[in-house]
């Protein structure tokens, strides 16, 4: 039998299929997220005024038509791109994402955190995309089936660490300490507090048995740090997606905390599903006439957008004060 | 690793319908332990005809599976440093949510004259003493300090707002707003009430 020579194909468990699926997937989610933020910040929220911030923010969150306007354009970019996986598309739904979520977060005077990992999935599949067209001295023109691997293993690679970092926080601020008393918040928190049933007795039983929380909380941070590995293979990559499949559906039982978008994505980007047909293979033959190391324009776009964050004033721009702290691990 | 995906969902819902004989944290356990063990075996057992063993030294076909790392690598190594310099932009966020020592839990519920509490969504109308502002979700200074779960006690906050109901008749059913505290301390869990408003409204039953 003859093997197909090494490509970064094998990062993946897609392989050489076309990545039609991953992008209807992001696509779909990604409108799922923007109705949600529209909703959330028509919502009445028993505040008077959105957390004052930039302009622009502002006067979405005040005319909410304008918002509705974003959802309508970030909802056709997101066809376009589910068609057709053009880069432009895929920027024009990520800043249409941008828009709802500070609007809607600033309305609603709370930072949602489910909608981010579609955004971490648009921006890895942008940069993975840039990096496999570059890579393979084709800069412009139509985006090629075989350049979405690319896009695919940037995606994931975005949101492996979005959880490994989701980890290093609660390994930083709290260390030891971050035990039981996480799994009693977050259940005591969520559960009905006039509910009954399973959920009602499950809560009860992790109140009287904190070692059992303590398991569970130390768990949920090996799952994180798991997410590091869905970049590095295949097999890694649906052994990290399970264990976080997991995690969530965890969350959903205990806390009733829902992420349906990062557990599609996980579901997806791995293939958990039983068989594997239904896709068919890349039409285009892979090509490749070159096979450069570094692609160093991609990677100065990066080096400038941190120094932007860390340079520019962009953490004092996108602040919630008070409603949050102002950096990472701010008491 | 199908059978992985097909244990997780079914071990989650196991979850729900808790076998008497383990409890339900037990059987959250046993969810957790079976799909860790069927993704394991899944992996271990999967095979794709096109993986290669070795990577190419000549470029011959395909992307080469050393950019691709460094791909992983460029895009990990960004995502952190600019969610470290901006703290949260969108996309871009550090994740520290529920990343520190939680002392207490605490929600708003509704706590009715004979003592029981229930949530807020089970009333279809509700008049308070006074029209909810921004402020009234703080816990006021006389009351043990909580951390707050703010995208549920904005939630809260919106269905007052949204069954609000100037005409309610005065014989409606009596109830106070209440923080509900559950304190964690060394003894045990503490719970403590602490009033925010008097409200009528019209539960349903």
């Amino acid at each position: 039998m003859t093997r197909s020579p090494p490509d970064w194909a094998a990062l993946g468990p897609w392989g050489r299929r076309d990545r039609r699926p991953l992008r209807v997937a992001l696509a779909t989610v990604a409108v799922y997220d923007l109705v949600l933020l529209l909703r959330l910040a028509l919502r009445p929220s028993g505040s008077l005024e959105p957390i004052p911030g930039p302009w622009l923010y502002q006067a979405l969150a005040l005319h909410g038509a304008w918002l509705g306007v974003v959802v309508g354009v970030g909802a056709f970019a997101a066809l376009r791109f589910a068609q057709r996986g053009a880069l432009r598309w895929a920027s024009v739904l990520l800043l249409a994402l941008h828009l709802c979520e500070e609007t809607a977060g600033r309305a609603f005077r709370t930072l949602p955190p489910e909608p981010f990992q579609p955004g971490v999935f648009l921006w890895g599949w942008i940069v993975g995309s840039l990096w496999s067209r570059y890579a393979r001295g084709r800069r412009a023109g139509p985006v090629y089936a075989e350049d979405e691997i690319g896009a695919d293993l940037g995606a994931v690679a975005a949101c492996g660490i979005s959880y490994g970092l989701a980890a290093f926080a609660k390994l930083a601020r709290s260390g030891a300490d971050w035990d039981h008393r996480l799994i009693w918040h977050v259940v005591l928190s969520g559960q009905p507090v006039d509910g009954s049933g399973p959920d009602a007795a499950m809560a009860a039983w992790l109140l009287r048995h904190p070692a059992v929380s303590d398991g569970l909380a130390r768990a949920s941070i090996a799952l994180q740090l798991g997410g590091l590995l869905l970049p590095l293979g295949p097999r890694l990559r649906r052994l990290a997606a399970t264990g976080l499949v997991s995690l969530h559906l965890g969350m959903l039982a205990l806390g009733r905390l829902l992420d349906p978008e990062v557990v599609t994505l996980l579901v997806v980007w791995a293939r958990l599903w039983p068989g594997a047909g239904g896709v068919g293979a890349l039409r285009e033959p892979i090509s490749a006439p070159r096979a450069k190391r570094w692609v160093v324009p991609v990677v100065a776009l990066c080096v400038a957008l941190a120094a932007v964050a860390w340079l520019g004033p962009v953490r004092a721009w996108m602040a919630y004060a008070p409603i949050l702290p102002r950096g990472p691990f701010d008491p | 690793m199908s059978v992985a995906a097909v244990a997780s969902l079914v071990a989650t819902a196991a979850v729900h319908r808790p076998a008497d004989a383990v409890g339900p944290a037990g059987a959250l356990g046993i969810a957790l332990a079976v799909a860790s063990l069927a993704a394991a075996v899944g992996a271990w057992r999967e095979r794709t005809a096109w993986a290669p063993t070795a990577a190419p030294d000549d470029g011959s076909a395909g992307l080469h599976l050393g950019s691709g790392r460094r791909l992983v690598a460029t895009v990990m190594v960004a995502f952190a440093a600019i969610a470290f310099g901006a703290y949260h932009a969108y996309p871009f966020y550090v994740f520290d949510m529920y990343s520190q020592v939680y002392h207490n839990a605490n929600r708003i519920v509704a706590r009715l004259d004979d003592g029981h509490v229930v949530e807020v969504e089970r009333f279809k109308a509700v008049r308070c003493d006074h029209a909810p502002a921004s402020d009234w979700l703080e816990t006021p200074p006389e009351c043990p300090a909580a951390q707050r779960f703010a995208s549920r006690d904005r939630f809260v906050a919106g269905a007052v707002v949204a069954r609000a109901d100037a005409g309610l008749p005065g014989d409606a059913d009596a109830f106070v707003l209440v923080r509900r505290i559950w304190r964690f301390e060394a003894a045990g869990v503490r719970v403590v009430d602490c009033p925010l408003r008097r409200c009528v409204g019209r539960i349903r039953r």
